[in-house]
């Protein structure tokens, strides 16, 4: 009788011990896929955007019907918006290829949109990425060196000028805030 | 007599055995966990420190042989960041940005030269 009591208890302690180590596993295994694609997400997000900024070119957009516009970068109050035109990477160098970038937040996404052309006519023909999910807010700020701005251009003269600083916040839904300030060296005016 | 079955002494020793084995796969698993939220806490600092570069760069300047510390809230996370520029020599000035989640202990360092303006 006593030897079946004794290998009840073992059999529950190994129970015990198996049914946490699984536990364990499952929520660590949780742990480490959230984690690893959030700091992929992050991560992408910080290199294309500082990509992007580093290649950009200092030309100024076209509107809808192709007519060119006085700014070289533009954000307005309130879209949520900004798009310059870049160089596009093709591989592991970047092409002289022109193109139109929009980063936008879009049904609490933040998206990268990359136009084919420096002058899109036509709007919808884009290639889209999702950089940020589970966006609740979106604050933009630029700053020619010596202020923050909420928009870009401020001025006539900033018009023909990239911002020195791009500082984009992102808030998620769970009130977690992250900033990524970007330095653009483009020190060059459009005229 | 044959007896059947193990002695109390070999049971013992099958869960010593046993408890090791679980403790070992235990830690693995443990700092497998730890290594995602380090990885997570580092590439924060990281960006805290590019973040800090561009200001020092531009709007918050630091005048020679200077340190400045502070605090950052960044992905939930507290951050501690302290600054210091060197005059290495005429024409360049060396940055150094640390970042940790306390004011002792650095996970994340970022060093670089700049032209002085």
């Amino acid at each position: 009788m006593i030897e079946v009591l004794i290998s009840l208890v073992i059999l529950t302690i190994i129970t015990i011990i198996t049914s946490s180590f699984l536990q364990s596993s499952i929520s660590s295994k949780e742990i480490v896929f959230t984690k690893s694609s959030q700091t992929f997400q992050f991560n992408l997000l910080a290199d294309t955007l500082r990509e992007d900024v580093a290649h950009a070119v200092n030309i100024p957009l076209l509107d809808l019907r192709g007519e060119v516009q006085s700014e070289t970068f533009r954000s307005t109050l309130n879209t949520n918006s900004f798009k310059f035109i870049t160089k596009i990477r093709s591989g592991k160098n970047f092409s002289n290829s022109l193109v139109q970038v929009e980063y936008q937040l879009q049904d609490s996404k933040l998206t990268r949109k990359q136009f084919f052309t420096p002058a899109p006519v036509d709007q919808d023909l884009f290639s889209e990425t999702v950089l940020f999910n589970q966006v609740q807010k979106m604050n933009l700020q630029f700053s020619d060196g010596k202020a923050w701005f909420n928009f870009w251009p401020v001025d006539p003269l900033t018009e023909r000028k990239f911002p020195t600083l791009i500082k984009l916040t992102l808030e998620k839904e769970n009130k977690e805030s992250y900033s990524w300030i970007i330095l653009s060296n483009l020190k060059n005016i459009y005229d | 007599m044959l007896r059947k079955g193990f002695s109390l002494l070999e049971v013992g020793a099958a869960l010593l055995i046993l408890g090791l084995a679980v403790t070992a796969v235990f830690q693995f698993i443990s700092s497998t966990t730890l290594s995602a939220l380090n990885l997570e806490n580092r590439a924060y600092a990281r960006q805290i420190a590019n973040n800090r570069l561009a200001l020092v760069q531009t709007l918050e300047p630091l005048a020679g042989n200077i340190q400045r510390t502070g605090q950052e809230e960044f992905g939930g996370k507290s951050f501690f960041w302290s600054e210091k520029i060197e005059t290495t020599s005429a024409k360049f000035l060396q940055i150094s940005i640390r970042i940790g989640l306390s004011e002792e202990t650095d996970i994340y360092e970022l060093r670089t030269f700049v032209e002085k303006k």
